[in-house]
């Protein structure tokens, strides 16, 4: 309780954009990276992440509903009773979800038809599960809508990456245009459908993974 | 007849569209709680008892409340609510609910289970696999006889799944893995491995 | 009040439900006109892309213009008899659970500037992980294709997806479906086949997406026989 009070004052005096502000928006980016570090969300990483496009999609979906359950958590954050938080935050997040899919499915059908499948995937994202947890609950709601908009990023940064890779080595295309030139083919260069199917995107996950904790030299103990 | 479709709905469910190799569903408890045989078996075991619970539960619901024109039951001037809108946020919550009335059941009832199944079920309200098999109930209109094959047939898949990188990944810690991809990247790999050989299964003709 | 206490908790959830209850059912009462408008938009220009009217660049409201001036529509049965009912309502879904007899068939009929008369039929069936669906249309001989859409709801991108691709459906125009007095054209395992008026390239890696287009095709296709029969 003291330490609350006592923070408070340097808090309010805290300019929006601070320096500690926008570490949460750029550490979820790379160094405390959901998918390849916290080790959440990977569910619907894998299963949208064959083509870019819908990859996007559901990456700005996820970095919506992330954020925006975020701070109405951090709002009622004081008020909601513990022995009953899950169902509280489950029901917040699903709310949100289904709202995006209404509006979606009214005003861009289009969006909303590329998206059908992962709406419900949604609402199962750990990472908004876990920001709500381990964010939310205990932060102001402006620094908690930073936390969910650099998580999201932080995802769709991953998601990205590896429906690019699987794009351009299992169709040979990106975003739908024919990427790998027609000389590439004729030197031997076949289209990989391992890249297409689930098992791709593990390889694909794995070898980030790899390729960033070697940088980072981040290094699992077991 | 009947029976043989059941029992291919469950076969399906298992091998040829299993909820980790094909859908990666449930992913982060599979990811963050195989480290050793024995807790994997705890959790999977209590994946399959709430994804068989939950799943035909909510068919109820959905048939009885959700549906277009099904609260016609309560009184013919509802038959034209459609409140298929709110499928997730009920599907969610009997999930959750589930989750927390099951717990206090074993807990008075069996001490034991509680002791063995206990720190595993807060987990599994949001096993993404347990709100899938939901959803793919809703969307594939199985009855309610599917859904039960579907999801218990979903849930030994997973305990499959589960347990089989669990006892992986206790033997490859003997193995001299390059460092930065210990953990939780070979696991993806082997992973990756494992849904290679499940695809197999693909073309079985049930 | 105890934030813990068993009073506090249950009057908590109660009012957090009933405002997203309230909230949900508000907000999906405002949008459920225009997402209907959005599915009958699209069901519509399916059809008139069946038939290959160009639709590009054409608002919702003027698709729906277009598709009745030009599309007329029967509801007949399998043994070819024309039965009452709306044929944009029917929903193939349930229909496709009934025996084929007692089915009813939705058939949409356009005519182009010169006269010519185009059958489009719709189809539904299974791909590998869920439903696919699509419209076919046929020349006035009734057997030669003149267009295909198809469609999916969970397919694999790049894999059982393509089949919305115009590479794919393109490959259909021209080719026979009638072999005899059955209903005969595959989409075969994977490229470079030896293909002939009855076949088209397949997808490789979707073979289950292909049989499921291969099936839809025969059933929903034959079930018209009768009545093209009586047409003829």
């Amino acid at each position: 309780m003291s330490t609350e009070v006592a923070s408070k004052p340097i808090k309010t005096s805290e300019p929006l954009f601070s320096k500690k502000n926008m570490r949460l928006l750029s550490d979820p980016l790379n160094e405390n990276n959901p998918i390849t570090v916290q080790v959440l969300g990977i569910c619907s990483a894998l299963a949208v992440t064959a083509q870019v496009k819908p990859a996007f999609i559901m990456a700005l979906a996820v970095t919506f509903v992330t954020a925006a359950s975020n701070v109405f958590i951090s709002l009622l954050r004081n008020l909601i009773p513990g022995n009953i938080r899950i169902i509280v935050q489950l029901t917040i997040v699903a709310t949100m979800v289904i709202l995006v899919d209404l509006v979606l499915k009214a005003y861009v059908y289009d969006v909303s038809k590329q998206l059908s499948v992962f709406v419900g995937l949604i609402i199962t994202n750990c990472i908004i599960m876990g920001r709500l947890e381990a964010f939310a609950m205990g932060n102001k709601p402006w620094a908690s809508f930073l936390d969910g908009i650099g998580n999201g990023l932080g995802y769709a940064a991953i998601l990205i990456i590896v429906a690019i890779m699987r794009e351009i080595l299992g169709s040979g295309t990106l975003l739908g245009y024919q990427v790998v030139p027609q000389f590439m083919y004729d030197a031997g260069f076949a289209n990989n459908n391992l890249m297409v199917v689930p098992a791709g995107a593990l390889f694909a996950v794995g070898i980030i993974i790899w390729v960033q904790r070697a940088q980072n030299k981040y290094y699992e103990t077991e | 007849m009947e029976f043989m479709d059941y029992f291919n709905t469950f076969i399906r469910s298992i091998f040829i569209e299993n909820m980790i190799f094909a859908y990666f569903l449930g992913m982060c408890s599979y990811l963050a709680v195989s480290k050793n045989v024995k807790t994997a078996v705890g959790l999977g075991a209590a994946v399959i008892f709430v994804l068989t619970l939950t799943a035909p539960l909510n068919w109820l619901i959905k048939s009885a409340f959700l549906n277009e024109g099904s609260l016609e039951w309560i009184s013919a001037s509802l038959a034209d609510v459609d409140l298929s809108f709110l499928s997730y946020i009920m599907y969610i919550a009997v999930i959750a609910s589930a989750v927390q009335l099951v717990e206090m059941v074993v807990e008075k009832v069996s001490p034991a289970l509680y002791g063995a199944l206990g720190i595993f079920l807060p987990l599994i309200a949001v096993n993404c696999s347990i709100l899938g098999g939901s959803l793919f109930m809703a969307q594939r209109e199985y009855n309610l006889g599917e859904t039960v094959a579907f999801s218990l047939g979903s849930g030994i898949g997973w305990f499959l799944a589960i347990v089989a990188i669990a006892a992986i990944r206790e033997k490859i810690k003997y193995s001299d893995v390059p460092k930065p991809l210990r953990g939780l990247g070979i696991t993806f790999i082997i992973t990756g491995l494992m849904g290679i050989a499940f695809m197999s299964f693909s073309g079985i003709k049930l | 009040m105890q934030r813990d206490s068993k009073v506090y908790s249950i009057v908590f959830a109660t009012v957090i439900c009933l405002v997203c209850g309230v909230l949900l059912a508000a907000v999906n009462e405002a949008t459920k006109d225009d997402y209907k408008t959005n599915l009958r938009v699209e069901k519509k220009s399916n059809i008139l892309a069946a038939v290959k009217y160009p639709l590009a660049g054409k608002t919702g409201a003027e698709i729906e213009k277009i598709y009745d001036e030009v599309i007329a529509a029967t509801v007949i049965n399998s043994k070819g008899e024309e039965v009452e009912g709306d044929a944009f309502s029917i929903a193939l879904k349930a229909e496709k659970k009934k025996p084929v007899e007692e089915r009813s068939l939705p058939l949409f009929v356009y005519a182009n500037e010169t006269g010519e008369k185009f059958y489009i039929l719709p189809m539904r069936g299974n791909g590998l992980w869920g439903p696919i669906w699509g419209y076919i249309s046929l020349k006035q001989d009734l057997n030669t294709i003149y267009g295909v859409v198809f469609d999916h709801e969970t397919e694999t991108p790049g894999l059982g997806a393509e089949i919305t691709k115009p590479w794919f459906q393109e490959q259909f125009e021209g080719k026979s479906s009638l072999n005899g007095e059955k209903v005969d054209i595959v989409v075969l395992k994977g490229k470079g086949n030896q293909l002939n008026e009855h076949s088209v390239d397949g997808i490789s890696g979707a073979t289950i997406t292909g049989n499921g287009v291969n099936s839809m095709l025969a059933e929903d296709l034959n079930a018209y026989q009768n009545y093209f029969k009586k047409l003829n």
